[in-house]
């Protein structure tokens, strides 16, 4: 944006040359306008269009004190999980399916959440494989067509980040929490570019719809203390688009080889041996999951070929939800992740179950 | 720090704050020199050691060049200097690019020739603070300025934290002097800053990087033929992208000084409505077009040497230029293009004259037309990052390749011709004029609301937390 500015030439030099401290200074023109009042008014209407916006999301059902899920919330329970911590990695399944709170009732220990939407746990695996500081125990959670044609996926820049995370972007971390503990608005899903990129237009000739990734799904608190969003529960037309959507991404990335079992294993195996030589150690888990998505895992990727060999191979143990009747009943209401209040129950059968499968417990 | 991230909102009015405090000239100098140290080192502390580097050895070398009147030992503390800046700048910036450059080249000869990965981060902003640091030097030594007598004035005018990572690339004259006397800001001077401040970040945060970028990451990133309206989409966004990212970047570090009580000059002039090459680099990234003339353009002999020479100093500078941005070879063909564009025009110039015509309004409207599109066609190369992009895009610019699918949507396009269309005509309309003069006559009203919109919708964008393009460089 042009604007204005003028410097005058420098003082006539009196021993030659003028000193840069003695230049003549340049400055910058001001409008000459009624700032005062034209700021005031501007702070008004902000604040009135915000309340608005705010107003809005509320009724949309978004609330404050739900806590961006972002690769800055991630990077810090990576700083967590260190020394003997338990650390649950793996996808969403992971994520909203175990409570927190819950596990460190029933366990006295509070897990280092590390999951991530549509990721693999292979690459968190390779990670905490490679600390030599840590030697505690991981439970990762296997969603079979994801943990096989995957290392990581969609959120796996997380590590990057983590590695590279500036003093300043720690320090924004502090700042944000506040305010998203104050604002619903404050949501990835709310952005302009986001909301803007959601309105259907006309497509051009012979152009295919845009493919679209399911709306919000949870809410997270600080910790990446996760569960499933209230709109999933009670708002039968968003849930049914998201489980509409669900195939889609949870079958292998177009173009991807076919999956290669005795290779995914042996890299496995290559990090769970890293972490039982320190002591650590890793047990798979496998959470419920229903409708289409049970049915294409159970067609496509047999127990026998994927998670028998992952176990038999790695020498772990594993807590998989259809060998545990108290697994089983649960409400999945968008055939992928649990009901919040089910997820409770779940979570303190499970935790006594993941306990005993692992060869060490380590203590907190 | 970048300026779109909540640290930066935390910092800048603490700082404010502080600013305000009934205090000596020293002490505030003292604050302002610590603040501007913590804004570098809240992105990589260890790097605040080439910053104080830079500061010292320029210092000093320029005291010593002052002092000396042989030739010989003021030369040699001018090469201290270069070696210093340019040593660094060389060494995080062109080390892997001179040694997979020397590895191709043995290759070439048939030597296979691996050196060990070179895998050095650039320090933030080096590019233009060492170019900063040097036009001190290189002033003193050509005897424009007595150096400067105080230490802290210098280190303040290498690191006053609203220009030290993207420019402007300031100089002397520019700013050292402004930190010899107090500044406090009036109350129409602070309003302003925050009112250009916000425009600043409306620019990079809601234009920038929420509708302008997708569209070109999209096309850029594509491996597949692209139509023409998916490459000329793609281009024009990064063209609207790279303006309001870097203007964006400028406007806010000129609110954020002026709200101190400081001036720091323009860096853009509306440049899309430039009419002709020389016309646009008086207008875009106006602090390095003018370091680039003055110490390099006219060091190489300007136009005092003949035509030949001209014209080569002319396409070196422009060569140079490209390369200070990054170290590919596409951004040296980048400048290359700029090199013949300015050298064409020259050419045309010299042969045609100053004809009537040239001044009709049609005319001017059609030469800024091609410049603009000329500008398009260099910044493909700006933006691709190997020629093989670059080569599929020009080539889908031009012509429908067979197998080509649409790629954008219209969410992607709209927003891209709504914008440039707006950045083109805004532009043409600030050509002869100044933004203060715009707002001037502007009815108090309507600037409350645009301002408030701005505000409004920085917030709706919820900031985006990526960094500025010319970080990188």
């Amino acid at each position: 944006m042009p604007s204005s500015t003028s410097s005058s030439e420098p003082r006539a030099p009196i021993d030659g040359l003028v000193h840069a401290d003695e230049l003549e200074q340049a400055h910058r023109e001001i409008p000459d306008r009624p700032w005062g009042r034209i700021a005031l008014a501007a702070l008004v209407m902000v604040l009135v269009m915000v309340g608005a916006w705010e107003a809005l999301w509320r009724y949309e059902g978004y609330h404050p004190g739900d806590i961006k899920d972002n690769h800055a919330a991630w990077a810090e329970q990576r700083r967590r999980a260190t020394g003997s911590a338990t650390v649950l990695i793996g996808t969403s399944r992971n994520l909203f399916d175990v409570d927190l709170d819950v596990w460190e009732k029933t366990t006295g220990v509070r897990p280092v959440q590390l999951s991530l939407e549509g990721t693999s746990p292979r690459f968190a695996l390779a990670e905490l494989a490679d600390d030599p500081k840590f030697h505690g125990l991981v439970i990762a959670d296997v969603v079979t067509p994801m943990f096989f044609t995957r290392f990581g996926g969609r959120s796996e820049d997380s590590l990057p980040y983590y590695r590279h995370q500036t003093p300043s972007q720690r320090v924004g971390r502090y700042l944000t929490i506040p305010l998203e503990q104050a604002f619903a608005f404050i949501d990835d899903q709310t952005k302009l570019k986001e909301l803007w990129r959601r309105q259907v237009l006309p497509l051009r000739p012979s152009q295919k719809p845009a493919f679209v990734d399911p709306y919000k799904i949870g809410v997270n608190q600080a910790d990446r203390n996760s569960e499933l969003w209230d709109r999933e529960l009670n708002d039968q037309a968003y849930r049914e688009r998201t489980i509409r959507i669900w195939p889609t991404v949870f079958a292998p990335p177009p173009g991807a080889p076919p999956p290669n079992p005795p290779k995914v294993i042996a890299e496995v195996k290559a990090n769970v041996d890293k972490i039982r030589a320190r002591g650590g150690d890793v047990v798979f888990v496998m959470h419920p999951q229903a409708g289409v998505l049970a049915a294409n895992e159970a067609r496509g990727f047999p127990r026998a070929k994927f998670w028998d060999a992952l176990l038999a191979a790695t020498g772990t143990r594993g807590v998989r939800w259809d060998d545990y009747p108290q697994l089983q009943g649960f409400r999945i209401p968008e055939i992928s992740h649990m009901h919040p209040r089910d997820a409770e129950i779940y979570t303190a059968r499970l935790a006594p179950l993941v306990q005993a499968a692992a060869r060490t417990t380590p203590a907190n | 720090m970048i300026f779109n991230s909540i640290t930066f909102v935390a910092f800048f009015a603490l700082f404010l704050g502080l600013w305000s405090l009934p205090l000596g000239w020293t002490p505030k100098r003292l604050i302002l020199l610590a603040a501007s140290y913590i804004f570098y080192a809240s992105w990589s502390p260890p790097f605040v050691l080439l910053l104080w580097l830079s500061t010292f050895v320029d210092f000093f070398a320029a005291r010593w060049i002052a002092r000396e009147e042989r030739a010989g030992p003021r030369r040699f503390a001018l090469i201290i200097s270069l070696v210093a800046n340019l040593g660094l700048l060389g060494f995080f910036k062109y080390g892997g690019f001179l040694e997979a450059n020397f590895e191709r080249l043995a290759a070439l000869a048939g030597i296979a020739y691996h050196a060990p990965k070179w895998n050095i981060i650039l320090p933030l902003g080096i590019s233009f603070y060492t170019f900063q640091t040097l036009s001190y030097t290189l002033d003193v030594y050509q005897r424009r300025i007595a150096p400067s007598r105080s230490f802290l004035n210098f280190a303040l005018f290498v690191t006053f934290f609203p220009h030290l990572v993207a420019g402007p690339i300031m100089r002397p004259r520019d700013l050292l002097s402004q930190f010899a006397t107090p500044k406090q800001a009036t109350r129409p001077m602070l309003l302003w800053g925050l009112a250009l401040m916000t425009l600043g970040l409306f620019e990079k945060v809601v234009l920038a990087d929420s509708f302008m970028s997708g569209p070109a990451d999209q096309v850029f990133q594509a491996k597949d033929a692209l139509l023409p309206l998916d490459a000329w989409t793609g281009v024009l966004a990064f063209a609207g992208q790279i303006f309001f990212d870097f203007s964006g970047y400028t406007t806010t570090a000129i609110g954020a000084a002026l709200c101190l009580g400081f001036a720091l000059p323009q860096n853009f002039n509306a440049p899309y409505a430039a009419v002709g090459f020389s016309d646009f680099w008086r207008r875009w990234h106006i602090s390095l077009s003018t370091w680039l003339r003055d110490y390099l353009y006219i060091s190489l002999g300007g136009n005092r040497k003949g035509r030949i020479r001209t014209y080569a100093n002319l396409m070196i500078t422009m060569l140079l230029g490209g390369l200070w941005h990054g170290a590919n070879w596409t951004f040296v063909v980048w400048g290359g293009l700029h090199g013949l564009y300015l050298a064409v025009e020259r050419g045309l110039t010299e042969a045609f004259g100053k004809r009537a015509i040239f001044q009709t309004l049609a005319f001017r409207l059609c030469a800024a037309a091609l410049t603009f599109v000329l500008v398009c066609v260099a910044w493909v190369f700006f933006r691709a990052t190997d020629f093989q992009t670059a080569w599929r895009i020009l080539v889908s610019m031009a012509t429908v390749p067979a197998k080509a699918a649409p790629l954008l949507y219209l969410n992607d396009i709209a927003p891209v011709a709504l914008i440039m269309t707006g950045l083109l005509v805004g532009h043409w309309r600030l050509r002869g004029t100044s933004l203060e003069a715009v707002v001037a006559r502007t009815p108090a009203a309507a600037l409350a609301i645009a301002w408030s919109l701005m505000g409004f919708l920085i917030l709706a964008s919820q900031g985006s937390e990526n960094a500025f393009i010319y970080f990188q460089f």
